[in-house]
């Protein structure tokens, strides 16, 4: 048995683990093994309401789709011309830089806003 | 083989099969409740889940499992380019400036009240739905007890 053979049994056993962690952690979610109450929601007093919050949404969407397509890059990535292995993880697009950052700005902008709107709130109840 | 080349294939053995046995014992322990991941993403004192942790644990989870597996298939540690570190920052930063706001909001006074008229809401809102529930129990089985009646 060989260094390839043990690094490929190591990768498999990793991956394996990998996978039913995945499985595991999706499981507990759906079942509310994970308590995943009001994610969408910008605070508790929002949770009455039951309507998501629009920031956290897209927040969500671009979030997901960042990480669908690093994952897609990584899996479909190639050693470079010079070399046998892949020696660097894949770079990420400027494109979904860009994409990723602009989503948290929208969500910490609005964050942000509830917060000082909260200020108002605060400001008018002394006058 | 020398002795010493055997004696570091055993050592590696060893450590690879100590390193995936912790992470077989930490599934299974996962799988069985003995480690308790139902609250990992609330807050301490918050029974709601956060998004800006759900999103930074995930992407660090995406991240370090990549970093896991290419560098096991290259057999050295892969570099981590810069725009990698800088999706990583975005993450992290966006929790931490969250977690700032929100413990920003807490402290002034508006805002405590706040927090506790929402809790008092949201508990009255499940205890409402909870009765709701026990309502609709109790007249499913007074019409299933009328049926059973023979007429």
């Amino acid at each position: 048995m060989g260094t390839s053979d043990i690094a490929v049994w190591t990768e498999a056993a990793l991956l394996f683990w990998l996978a039913a962690l995945v499985v595991l952690i999706v499981w507990r979610a759906l079942t509310g093994g994970i308590n995943l109450f009001g994610i969408l929601a910008h605070s508790e007093q929002h949770l009455a309401d039951g309507r998501p919050a629009a920031e956290r949404v897209q927040l969500l969407v671009a979030f997901i789709t960042a990480v669908a397509v690093y994952i897609r890059d990584a899996m479909l990535q190639t050693p470079d011309a010079h070399a046998t292995v892949v020696t660097h993880l894949p770079c990420a697009p400027p494109q979904l830089i860009a994409l990723f950052a602009a989503s948290h700005g929208i969500y910490l902008s609005g964050k942000l806003g509830r917060f000082l709107n909260l200020g108002t709130l605060l400001t008018s109840g002394r006058e | 083989m020398s002795q010493w080349t055997q004696l570091s294939w055993y050592v590696a053995i060893a450590l690879i099969v100590i390193i995936m046995g912790a992470a077989a014992v930490t599934l299974w322990l996962i799988a069985t409740g003995d480690i308790n991941i139902k609250n990992v993403l609330e807050e301490p004192d918050s029974d709601k889940a956060s998004l800006s942790r759900f999103q930074f644990l995930i992407f660090t989870f995406v991240v370090a499992g990549l970093f896991l597996l290419l560098s096991i298939e290259s057999g050295t540690f892969v570099a981590v380019p810069n725009s990698v570190l800088m999706l990583l920052g975005i993450s992290a930063g966006s929790y931490v400036v969250s977690k700032g706001i929100t413990a920003g909001a807490k402290s002034t006074p508006a805002g405590t009240a706040a927090f506790h008229a929402a809790n008092a809401a949201v508990h009255a809102t499940s205890a409402a739905a909870s009765a709701e529930s026990a309502a609709a129990s109790a007249a499913t089985a007074a019409r299933a007890a009328a049926d059973s009646v023979p007429k």
